[in-house]
């Protein structure tokens, strides 16, 4: 019998695409369901149907439910959560109530500390600022009963009571645990998290930070699991004296006033701008609004740049004498409409005034200041999926370089939703991605004349990070400006910027950067959003503090015995170092760093971005803000 | 993450891939990710440690037993839930501290917030001037130290006891941010007067002396002279007030980028019958229903300015959705309520697949996945293409306007397409990068159209895009849509054109193989297939089509080693194992030619010849029984399919005979 000769497979296309079928039947199902749901609503718009938890994600099929995917802990994470909350939420009640609730919260023979220790010890306190942490006696296990920390359930109960009077007063009370840490066990668990209370009171704001191990006694039935013990390991409390307004009083309103780019670009939020986008390539989920500060007109008043999305023109907020802006960006040129998510005010052609560079997607537009207006002089053209700019003079001939920060490769991802979405890193190291975009270093060569300087410079090199941000400083303090790099998913870099002497007197010396962050201990292997420099310890030599991402239920997961099991602890221990959160890198002055984040407890930055040091209350000492929060969606359930 | 791989050398996780794919999924959806997170600021507390001022290491960083900061994100109200990214520091009001100008992805986009320390807690600002020859005219890179007046120069040289206090003037830093270059130097309560010693960024030292505390300075390079900047009045217009964002009207405007032609598509016409949408004229499609208020605001403002209308030459077909919708519905209610305001449009009802149709173009070119709001209404060209989306009510002024969408040029249409006007820079790369996404979007239509059978549709996506640019991927694809309806001089015709724009593209020479193979000219479609694997080794569909030609020579032994290549890199691809699975039949391999037979009905949908064959084998090796299980499998898939039904009476024949033996 003859080889019975199959049909043959043909390509649908150049690429397998990912697409999306014409589907009938879901869209059937949606109008069906929603006229029911809109039925009252007679707004301006009804939707067909809204993004119920039945509607959308079935549950067998929800990644972000932990009793689906295998992770019993995180199930557990859930439980404890909701726990501890309800104890921390006795503190609103009336005094008379507590001890009752608490019979369903904790165990009968519960042993440990209060919520709140009982001696707080002051360690700043100035005309604005009081804070306090817990004397550090209390910290120490076997001082827990000589030094008459609560110890029973009735002293438990005891220490709710003597709190809640003041937090009854605290109005706009928020209280946030998030549980870093699950020991399951067959009767008892114990669970370790970063409890916050924050509010308002009649002198200011009161804000409260705690870590706490708490030991569970779990129930045979149904019903949730009790507190057995409570281990208070860290409190701090915090109180700042204000006339009503908050220290960094919000006078968005009035400074804004009623121009007219509110309500479409302030007031509309990018994920509306995402309903109407038509460019997904390149992260557009992301969001990309970058700033730039100057004084562009010369007036003595600094102006603001405001870098949008694609189809959303930037904006130039010039500053008036009252404080208040105007967006002359139109009359200036600069309303760029491409998707720009980056600029940078610099007098680029050393004429005295505030020219401009703006990074959009593919390339930097460089604009001359000529008074009343920028007259664009250069288009440099970069890979598409830019990020970050960075501007210094590097080689110290008096003018000013860029150095451009790309994340994605060009035009590879074809997969729509992905794109979208930013998952690129689908088939790469999570923790060693090297299929990124290349950066680019740009030399002033002056007269509007910049060449692509990267790989000539050394930087040419592994050029393949997912770059968020770089910011030139002199670590060394040598008198040169280095560079660092924060990479997503990966190591960082740091450039140092070396000044190779040649031989021969013929030939020129050579500048080269090379990338010595492994050597000196600066990698910094997570996902790295952003870099700031700041001598934060007042030593003469420049810190590094790193934006990166904090993530409780990254904590949870990769702190299980069967996380990765059988995988290499390097690996292990880089990914669990993936969750921990921001970084501070200080400089010993020798050339290395060291990573005293957890000691200097700044890590809790939460999904970072923009992560400044600055001395907020010039007592000369570098504090930081972390700006943060990656998507929030309509439906409120987070993943 | 759990899921992520550890090693380059770990196959892709399927879980991992699929839990990446389904949160992706969840998120265009609209749900949140590490969102409404809170903005975090930690306070110094150093200051006032007992050894702070004696400055140095030995009693900051790494011997303190207690964390150097404090959380105070609640506390000083910086707090917000935005999702921000970018943060610049700039002492707006001239008061001597920083104040900030935060950017977030979620509304408001934008916060000022005003630093409101204590007039008491005084700083030095300096702005630096570099000469503008050797050293940058921004003063980039400027590193200065400020200290106490009252300290000998001689001591600052070498290690001091107290703090230094230095900064640095830099261009960038944080997340997409640049603050000011101005340097706000933090002195407390101090009121000594301060000199600044200055590294230019060209090298040169310079001393500033007597910089009084509460007062703002230039610094120009060389001059030696500090120049004192006169004080600023508090900015009367900056008050505190909190912020209200007012809900998102949820009316949505899209002119398009790409400009799909529309496929063939019927509504439900007055008299029932099935008709297509109207050609040859611009459309406003209105999708609505009775049970919507402002649909019914709607259609009553576009009966008013019927003039309008035809001055524009456009016409507007409203499609009620009562039918399609479980909303409770009166029957003849559209109609009557068209009557009523004397609706002088065509009209008619949506039907389910219009809606589909619809919908799924929209999510195709819009970044956000949401459901068409009623109303919704549609703007299709002259030529039958979609050039705008309007979700809620419309602005019919505007969508006059929008009726020359198609006619602009993309980058006009780009710029059509903003939340405001603004400015476009002419450059070929930005203008090809637009065009780029045009063509993918076109490519992923005309698949999505194949994928559902709308072979037709499809071709128009393509010949579409060819008409913006004549690319290897259109003529490819259309070659292949061709092939499967037999068409193949003409699939021959776009396969050249697309060898002429390119003769090395792996998809193309591979379906020139195909084309050959149809024609039954195997020696042919070998060349073909070999060049494409030239190209790329790992081009599975290509390798296998050259086992099926390499067997319908008669080259078993050849044609079993190219599949067993392809299955080296494809292990999953069931038409090869059952293509193996045959060819080992025939070279009397059973044992193996079983399992690829059972790998091809794993991994492939429920295929009677698989069935079929595998049966043909048991048969060969005397295993009735089992063959007829097979064979019964072939025709529960196909009950219409007669070698299979053959060949289960053969068996079942064979089988009574062997009992009877």
């Amino acid at each position: 019998m003859p080889v019975l000769i199959l049909g043959l497979l043909v390509l649908s296309g150049l690429a397998i695409w990912f697409f999306r079928p014409v589907s009938k039947a879901q869209n059937v199902e949606q109008v069906e369901e929603s006229a029911t749901r809109q039925q009252q609503t007679a707004t301006e718009v009804q939707p067909l149907t809204t993004h119920s938890a039945e509607g959308v994600c079935p549950k067998s099929d929800n990644p972000d439910d932990p009793t689906q995917d295998g992770w019993e802990s995180e199930a557990f994470a859930s439980t404890a959560k909701h726990q501890l909350e309800e104890i921390l939420r006795l503190l609103e009640l009336p005094v008379n109530e507590i001890e009752e609730k608490c019979k369903n919260l904790l165990a009968g023979h519960f042993k440990g500390q209060g919520v709140i220790p009982p001696h707080l010890q002051t360690v700043f306190e100035d005309e604005r600022f009081l804070v306090q942490r817990q004397e550090k006696n209390e910290k120490d296990d076997s001082k827990i009963s000589s030094d008459g920390v609560q110890q029973g359930f009735s002293d438990f109960v005891q220490s709710l009571k003597e709190a809640a009077p003041l937090f009854s007063q605290v109005k706009d009370l928020r209280i946030e645990v998030k549980v870093v840490g699950v020991e399951l066990g067959a009767e008892r668990a114990t669970t370790k998290q970063k409890i916050a209370l924050n509010g308002r009171t009649g002198a200011g704001r009161i804000e409260q930070h705690a870590t706490w191990t708490a030991g569970w006694l779990l129930a045979s039935d149904q019903n949730p699991p009790r507190l057995v013990s409570l281990k208070v390991s860290h409190f701090e409390q915090t109180q700042v004296r204000d006339q009503g307004t908050p220290l960094l009083a919000d006078c968005t309103k009035s400074v804004l006033g009623s121009e007219e780019f509110i309500p479409a670009q302030v007031f509309t939020g990018y994920p509306e701008h995402l309903d109407r986008i038509q460019d997904w390539r390149y992260c557009v989920l992301l969001g990309t609004p970058g700033l730039a500060v100057a004084d562009v007109n010369g007036d003595g008043l600094e102006d603001l740049y405001v870098c949008q999305e694609t189809a959303i023109p930037n904006l130039l907020l010039i500053q008036q004498p009252d404080g208040t802006v105007k967006n002359e960006a139109a009359s200036w040129g600069v309303d760029w409409l491409h998707n720009s998510p980056s600029a940078s005010f610099a007098d680029l052609d050393n004429d005295g005034d505030q020219d401009i560079a703006v990074v959009v997607a593919g390339g930097i537009i460089l604009s001359s200041n000529e008074g009343g207006h920028f007259e664009q002089r250069a288009f440099l053209p970069t890979a598409d999926d830019t990020r970050s700019l960075a501007v210094a003079d590097y080689d110290s001939d008096g003018k000013l370089d860029l150095f451009v920060c790309v994340y994605g490769p060009d035009g590879t991802i074809t997969d729509r939703e992905s794109a979208i979405a930013g998952i690129s890193y689908r088939g790469s190291l999570y923790h060693d991605a090297q299929e990124g975009g290349p950066n680019a270093l740009f030399h002033n060569r002056g007269d509007w004349q910049f060449i692509d300087a990267t790989a000539e410079m050394g930087l040419g090199e592994a050029n393949h990070r997912l770059t968020l941000a770089a910011s030139w400083e002199d670590f060394d303090n040598d008198g040169d400006m280095d560079l660092y790099v924060a990479n997503d998913y990966a190591p960082n870099s740091l450039f140092r910027n070396d000044v190779v002497e040649s031989a021969s007197a013929t030939k020129p010396s050579k500048r080269r950067f090379t990338d010595i962050a492994p050597e000196v201990g600066a990698s910094d292997q997570a996902n790295g959003m952003s870099v700031s420099w700041g001598d934060h310890n007042r030593d003469g030599w420049m810190d590094l503090y790193v934006g990166n991402m904090f993530s409780s239920a990254g904590n949870r997961v990769t702190t299980q015995k069967n996380f990765k099991e059988g995988a290499d602890e390097d690996v292990r221990t880089a990914l669990k170092r993936f969750a921990r959160g921001n970084t501070l890198l200080e400089n010993q002055g020798d050339g290395t760093f060291k990573d005293t984040s957890e000691a200097a407890g700044v890590t809790m930055g939460r999904w970072a971005w923009s992560s400044p040091f600055v001395d907020l209350n010039n007592d000369g000492w570098e504090d930081m803000l972390v700006v943060n929060g990656f998507i929030t969606g309509e439906d409120k359930r987070d993943l | 993450m759990s899921r992520s791989k550890v090693s380059e050398q770990q196959g892709d996780d399927e879980g991992f891939d699929q839990a990446l794919n389904a949160h992706r999924d969840m998120l265009l959806r609209g749900r949140s990710f590490s969102g409404r997170e809170r903005n975090v600021a930690y306070l110094n507390l150093a200051a006032q440690e007992p050894n702070a001022n004696a400055g140095g290491k030995k009693n900051l960083g790494g011997d303190r037993t207690e964390p150097q900061f404090a959380n105070v994100s609640g506390a000083i109200g910086i707090d917000y839930p935005d999702d921000g990214r970018g943060l610049v520091k700039v002492d707006w009001d001239g008061d001597g501290d920083l104040d900030f100008w935060v950017s977030n992805r979620s509304a408001p986009r934008l916060r000022f917030l005003r630093n409101d320390i204590p007039e008491k807690q005084k700083s030095i600002s300096l702005r630096l001037f570099g000469n503008g020859t050797s050293s940058n005219r921004d003063a980039v890179g400027a590193r200065v130290e400020l200290i106490p007046e009252n300290n000998p120069p001689s001591r600052q040289v070498q290690k001091t006891d107290f703090p230094k206090l230095v900064q640095t003037v830099r261009g960038g830093e944080g997340f997409l941010s640049q603050s000011t270059r101005w340097l706000v130097f933090g002195l407390g309560e101090s009121a000594e007067p301060q000199r600044a010693l200055v590294r230019w960024p060209d090298g040169m030292q310079e001393t500033f002396k007597k910089l009084v505390p509460g007062t703002r300075y230039t610094l120009v390079q060389g001059s030696g002279q500090p120049k004192k900047i006169e004080v600023r009045q508090p900015p009367a217009g900056l008050r505190p007030a909190p912020l209200e964002v007012p809900a998102p009207s949820g009316t949505v405007r899209i002119p398009l980028l790409t400009l799909l032609p529309l496929p063939k598509v019927e509504f439900e016409a007055e008299d029932g019958s099935l008709r297509s949408l109207p050609k040859g004229e611009p459309l406003l499609v209105n999708l609505w229903a009775t049970w919507c208020a402002p649909c019914r605001g709607e259609l009553l403002e576009m009966a008013e300015r019927k003039k309008d209308f035809d001055q524009q030459g456009l016409k507007v077909l409203a499609l009620c959705m009562d039918s399609i919708s479980s909303e409770p519905t009166e029957e003849g209610a559209a109609e009557q309520f068209l009557n009523q305001i004397q609706f002088p449009f065509a009209r008619g009802q949506a039907t389910e697949e219009l809606a589909g149709l619809f919908q799924s173009l929209h999510d195709l070119l819009v970044v956000n996945d949401r459901p068409l709001p009623a109303p919704t209404s549609f703007l299709i060209d002259r030529q039958g293409r979609l050039a705008a989306i309007y979700k809620g009510r419309v602005n019919l002024d505007q969508v006059f306007a929008d009726s020359q969408h198609s006619s602009l040029s993309q980058a006009e249409r780009f710029a059509n397409s903003a939340t405001t006007p603004g400015k476009i820079l002419e450059n070929e790369k930005l203008d090809a990068d637009l065009e780029a996404l045009q063509l993918t979007n076109l490519l992923k239509a005309a698949d999505s159209f194949k994928q559902s059978g709308k072979r037709k549709d499809a071709k128009a996506q393509l010949y579409a895009g060819i008409a913006v640019e004549d690319k290897v991927e259109f003529r490819n694809n259309l070659a292949s849509l061709l092939m499967d309806e037999g068409r193949f001089s003409e699939a021959e015709l776009h396969l050249n054109k697309a060898m002429e724009l390119d003769p090395n593209v792996p998809d193309v020479l591979s379906n020139l193989g195909n084309l050959r193979t149809y024609q039954r000219r195997d020696d042919e479609a070998l060349i073909h297939y070999r060049s494409a694997l030239a190209i790329d080794p790992d081009f599975a569909l290509a390798r296998h089509n050259m086992a099926s030609s390499l067997a319908s020579k008669g080259q078993n032994a050849r044609a079993i080693e190219e599949c067993e290549r392809v299955l080296a890199t494809d292990k999953k691809l069931f038409q090869s194992h059952h293509l193996l699975a045959n060819l080992l039949r025939d070279s009397g391999e059973l044992e193996r030619a079983l399992k690829h037979y059972a790998w091809a009905d794993q991994f492939g949908p429920p295929q009677p010849r698989v069935h079929n064959d595998w049966g043909i084998a048991l048969m060969r090796f005397n295993q009735p029984t089992e063959a007829i299980a097979q064979f019964e499998k072939a025709v529960q898939i196909a009950p219409e399919f007669p070698e299979a039904q053959t060949n289960l009476r053969r068996a079942t024949y064979s089988a009574s005979r062997n009992k009877e033996n």
